[in-house]
């Protein structure tokens, strides 16, 4: 008898002939040894494909087990963001990091000062630098597209089109400021050089000897100014030391600044450590946020100081004012104006009896920042907006309860609806000026502000609700449930948004995440519609 | 399932029980996304498949009957649910072209049949490569060897005779193997 066909043997093995024709099968294969072979190599290849298939790939595992995932992740996130937080404190506690609490962006003094600085730079700092931070902006932005773009790939090949026209249209219309770039170990700009335009130098070591007519952008280990810049200068270094001129404002974020040199405007200074040497003059202000002030050279018009100990050895045109740990102004000081200190204790402030003061001399003590979690205002305040959140969300649970179907299983999905958060809450705004600026549109682009602006707001409530429904697992559609749940989750959210330091970038993260959560589930039901 | 506590979740989810559908939920969303994944290729498309798919199981549980094994019963929704998807993406209503059954049995080439070797990564790579076989060789095997239907309903389902089902698995092996035994020849 003749060996049969794979096809019958493949039959054979799935169960799927014939009584009859299996017995003459088996007839033959007592007899044939490369047909049994075969056979057992066929049963092996079934086992491996039904085991192959059978096991749901890893990526789909978080299908089922989301709920405790959830849990623990949120316990973790929490015990981390704990542990922070009292690294923090104990830091704190050590006295010496009160200069550097405009590290934090989240504290008030932070944010007060980036604001405040970065309004000086962009009002102060002329088209130049509004042109390279459009330029910034716009590297952003396509960035923010592309991941978008890849997002939506899979599904959505015409929205990636949409995307990629938007990307190339902004990428076209980036400003073309001027400015020259040098990056190389060591850049200099020899004293018998002049650059036109504006300089961006990057390196280990940065020389400028000669004349830089626009503004300075210098990045390096150590960067030193003997020449001139005709414009600002915005320096990130581990030394900056300006012995030249500088004819506009200095922003510099260094270890140590040194000034011999003169500065025509204001000096800006987030540093360990700022000195003004005695040959060093600044016409306008100084601003220092540092460990450690020292005023030796002359200030045409106010110093102020945010800084661990600061010390006034020179002369300050108009106030001079210090929130400080320790303050000396010593006898060779001159300050035209008043003198106002702010700090914890009276024995550390030593102002020499020879100093020259023009106005008034005020020292106070700051009391200990009582913690705003001491406070019952805080709890009351909190306790109000928890409420009206709730009330919001059970309002928009009833009118439109797809919202709240968000599934986030896998770290995919999150990392999905944070992207699309993202885009949204940076691409909204732009669509509203581009929109707005065609007049007719206007009534769309004050409609779309409103819906973004209550996205905004309601971002959290979506998360709260998604985190007490995974907690909690309510039935569906049932109220009640979904009232304990919103309720718990809007605890849970409150918490955590108000945790020190942490609590800001967590605050952040729902606000994406509840927005991208909610445009997906809109998006879900307009498509099902 | 077969177990008295699966029978009475089951008599509780035909109750309308949202503790029992959630139990049910749990016991087999991975087995039906599974099946989805493999049937319909991408994640994106089985994830949504597996979700409408429970909605609709939720619909027509009153229609089950006790006798029939659950997941056998579950699956069958879940593969008539992503044939009709297939379908849908086409313009032509039919997934197999007519002159299907009448194919030759390719040349018996020299690929022997798969080894039984399986770590997590060669899994992997068994899935990858069934995703990547052309629709009418994919949708034959998964339903015998995911949902281990017999080629009778699988010509059933595919609205196929029974002999085209029987070749078409085998010419989806071989593909396989071809396949398979091309990446293990790859450089690293």
């Amino acid at each position: 008898m003749s060996c049969f066909p794979e096809l019958t043997y493949a039959c054979y093995v799935d169960g799927e002939l014939a009584a009859e024709e299996a017995r003459r099968v088996e007839a033959h294969l007592a007899l044939c040894g490369r047909c049994r072979r075969l056979l057992e190599s066929l049963e092996a290849e079934n086992r491996l494909l039904i085991s192959a298939l059978q096991e749901p790939e890893e990526e789909a595992v978080g299908v089922a087990a989301r709920p405790r995932d959830l849990v623990w992740t949120a316990a973790v996130v929490l015990l981390v963001a704990g542990g922070l937080n009292a690294a923090l404190r104990w830091l704190a506690s050590l006295g010496a990091l009160v200069g550097l609490e405009w590290v934090n962006p989240f504290g008030e003094p932070g944010q007060m000062s980036l604001f405040f600085n970065g309004l000086f730079y962009l009002l102060r700092g002329g088209e130049t630098v509004l042109a390279n931070l459009t330029r910034i902006g716009v590297v952003a932005l396509t960035a923010a597209l592309a991941v978008g773009a890849f997002l939506l790939a899979r599904r959505r090949p015409r929205a990636v089109g949409v995307l990629v026209t938007l990307a190339v249209a902004l990428g076209l219309a980036s400003p073309a400021g001027a400015i020259e770039r040098r990056k190389a170990d060591v850049v200099t700009v020899a004293s018998s050089e002049t650059i036109n335009e504006s300089l961006l130098a990057s390196g280990e070591t940065v020389n400028i000897e000669g004349v830089v007519a626009g503004d300075l952008f210098a990045f390096g280990r150590r960067v030193t100014l003997r020449g001139t810049v005709k414009g600002d200068v915005l320096c990130w270094a581990q030394t900056l030391a300006i012995e030249g001129t500088v004819e506009g404002n200095v922003y510099s974020f260094a270890q140590r600044v040194h000034v011999s040199g003169a500065v025509a405007r204001n000096v800006y200074s987030f540093a360990q450590g700022l000195q003004l040497e005695s040959a060093g003059r600044v016409l306008g202000d100084v601003h220092s946020f540092s460990e450690e002030t020292v005023l030796d050279g002359v200030v045409g018009r106010d110093a102020n100081a945010f800084s661990g100990s600061t010390e006034v050895r020179g002369s300050v045109g108009r106030n001079f004012r210090a929130a400080t740990h320790k303050l000396a102004v010593l006898g060779s000081a001159r300050i035209a104006g008043d003198l106002r200190a702010y700090v914890y204790k009276k024995e550390n402030i030593h102002i020499d009896p020879a100093a020259t003061i023009g106005g008034k001399t005020e020292t106070r003590l700051r009391p200990p920042r009582a913690s705003r979690y001491a406070q019952a205002r805080f709890y009351v305040r909190q306790a109000l907006r928890l409420v009206a959140a709730f009330l919001t969300g059970l309002v928009l649970f009833w009118l439109f309860p797809f919202l709240f179907g968000a599934r986030l299983e896998t770290a995919k999905a999150v990392l999905q609806t944070v992207g699309v958060g993202f885009l949204v809450l940076v691409a909204t705004p732009i669509a509203i000026i581009l929109v707005a600026i065609t007049l007719i549109g206007l009534p769309i682009a004050l409609l779309t502000l409103a819906v973004w602006l209550a996205g905004l707001y309601l971002a959290k409530v979506f998360v709260a609700a998604f985190v007490g429904q995974a907690l909690l697992k309510p039935a569906e559609g049932q109220m009640g449930a979904f009232v304990r749940a919103l309720l718990v989750g809007l605890l849970i959210v409150f918490v955590a948004v108000n945790i020190p330091y942490v609590g800001g970038w967590i605050s952040f993260l729902i606000l994406l995440l509840g927005l991208g959560a909610a445009v997906l589930q809109a998006r879900r039901r307009w498509q099902a519609a | 399932m077969e177990d008295a506590t699966g029978k009475a979740v089951l008599e509780r989810a035909r109750a309308g029980d949202a503790e029992a559908w959630t139990t049910l939920y749990r016991q087999f969303s991975r087995r039906v996304f599974g099946l989805c994944r493999h049937l319909l290729g991408s994640r994106e498309a089985a994830e949504d498949a597996t979700s409408e798919v429970f909605v609709r199981v939720q619909r027509a549980i009153r229609s089950y009957d006790r006798e029939q094994p659950f997941p056998q019963w579950l699956l069958a929704i879940v593969s008539h649910y992503c044939l009709d998807q297939l379908r849908r993406r086409r313009v032509e209503q039919r997934l197999f072209e007519a002159d299907e059954a009448t194919l030759p049995e390719l040349p018996a080439a020299d690929s022997s049949p798969l080894s039984e070797v399986l770590d997590a990564e060669q899994r992997a790579e068994v899935q990858a490569a069934v995703r990547e076989l052309p629709e009418r060789l994919r949708l034959p095997l998964v339903l015998r060897y995911y949902s281990e239907l017999s080629y009778q309903q699988i010509a059933e389902q595919l609205e196929l005779n029974r002999n085209t089902v029987a070749t078409l698995i085998l010419r989806a092996k071989k593909e396989l193997r071809r396949r398979l035994a091309w990446s293990a020849r790859r450089p690293a």
